[in-house]
């Protein structure tokens, strides 16, 4: 009886302790699961890291590229300018003592005209190579539309000798970023000035140029009905002396320029083109700490 | 009698430049390699313009100036030079300290060059 007892109790015990593990199992289930989950979320965020890490890095390595590339580029620009300056002296020197009826004289303003144009290419080399010398100009707080109307102000001959149609699309309240003036107004120019060669021969001359908030940045855009980029030369945009643009109309510098400028903000220069649709350029400039586009709002 | 100009720049294609386009135009030019030689030719002669390079091997155009001035507040001097922005904040410091100049930013032209002689003589 007793022995019978014993038996049971003994049954009774061991399935009292196969129901516990079973439970711990269960527990320990469960929390493998939410381990799987933590560390699929770890890893996404790992991902998202070294993601940033490798744009950081790509990006850190363009811009030392682009500083090797301003010294050198400034220091041939410099050892050019003074025998540049010679020669263009030396031409209109014999220009002013030749008859003008005379065969040399149109070889001479040729010469003087080309002249001129490498005396162009060596001040925009200098402008790029001085981007990151130059200290004279304190970053202040400044309203993007005020760059804006400036830049239309600037080009307003030409925007209605061409009948351009430039549609502005900026907050009422202002679009306040802490920059350079100057330098943010230079690079913007520079990317309108390409989105005006883009519809010179386009049906559609229209022209959008907005403004607003995007989380922590203030972003230019500037979208253009023109002829596209064709997707071979999207990656070259930055490259210095890179253009699509006839000879002698462009040095190709207009771009790596803008570039060297919004990096130096800390901001972004983001292209969209598809050939023969038009090209959206985005402008991001990071708000200043604590002045986020919801406390405008 | 010929207005005397002083040109003062280490490239000699400059100078030449500058021997060219002013001696055409009548005045007298003379020439200076260096800023020592050409605080050196300052002292010896009586000029009635200057043309000042900043960025040569020795004596920067800037102390060049400061020298000059401290002897002659008349004399027109025209700092020529494609440097300027990088010399920005010591011309900004000169010029706060009442030392007058102009700039002329390289390459200058045959006919930016009579442009600031003719100016300069009230011609």
């Amino acid at each position: 009886m007793d022995n019978q007892k014993s038996e049971k109790q003994l049954l009774f015990e061991s399935n009292r302790r196969l129901q516990e593990v079973a439970q711990e199992l269960s527990i320990a289930k469960k929390e493998r699961e939410r381990l799987l989950d933590e560390l699929s979320v770890k890893n996404v965020e790992l991902k998202d890291a070294l993601n940033k890490v490798q744009k950081q890095t790509v990006r850190l390595m363009q811009a030392a590229k682009m500083a090797a590339l301003g010294v050198f580029a400034g220091g041939v620009a410099h050892e050019l300018n003074n025998p540049l300056m010679a020669v263009l002296n030396y031409i209109q020197f014999c220009l002013k003592h030749l008859d003008k009826e005379s065969q040399l004289y149109k070889v001479l303003q040729d010469a003087e005209h080309e002249t001129k144009r490498c005396a162009k290419v060596i001040k925009t080399v200098l402008t790029f190579s001085r981007l990151k010398a130059e200290g004279e100009e304190d970053p202040v707080e400044t309203d993007c539309y005020i760059i804006v109307k400036r830049i239309l102000e600037l080009l307003a001959y030409r925007i209605e000798a061409n009948e351009i149609n430039v549609k502005v699309d900026f907050p009422d309240q202002g679009l306040v970023v802490t920059m350079k003036p100057s330098k943010i107004q230079q690079a913007t120019l520079n990317i309108f000035l390409n989105a005006l060669d883009a519809v010179q021969v386009s049906k559609d001359k229209e022209i959008v140029i907005a403004g607003k908030y995007e989380g922590d940045y203030a972003v230019i855009v500037i979208a253009d009905k023109g002829c596209g980029i064709e997707e071979k030369d999207m990656e070259k945009l930055f490259d210095p002396f890179f253009t699509t643009k006839e000879a002698g109309k462009s040095v190709g510098m207009g771009l790596p320029i803008a570039k060297q400028i919004i990096d130096d903000h800390q901001g972004e220069l983001i292209y969209e083109s598809e050939l023969g649709v038009g090209t959206k350029v985005k402008i991001l400039l990071p708000l200043k700490k604590g002045y986020c586009a919801i406390n405008l709002k | 009698v010929a207005k005397k100009i002083l040109v003062v720049d280490d490239d000699s294609a400059v100078r030449q430049a500058f021997i060219l386009v002013l001696e055409d135009a009548g005045y007298q030019v003379d020439t200076a390699e260096s800023g020592e030689v050409g605080l050196e030719k300052y002292k010896n002669g009586q000029y009635d313009l200057i043309f000042l390079d900043l960025k040569m091997p020795g004596i920067k155009g800037t102390e060049v100036l400061k020298k000059i001035r401290e002897d002659n507040q008349d004399v027109p001097i025209y700092v020529v030079t494609a440097f300027h922005k990088e010399f920005l904040k010591d011309l900004q410091a000169i010029r706060k300290a009442g030392i007058s100049f102009d700039l002329l930013d390289k390459p200058v032209g045959n006919e930016q060059i009579i442009a600031v002689v003719e100016g300069v003589f009230g011609l």
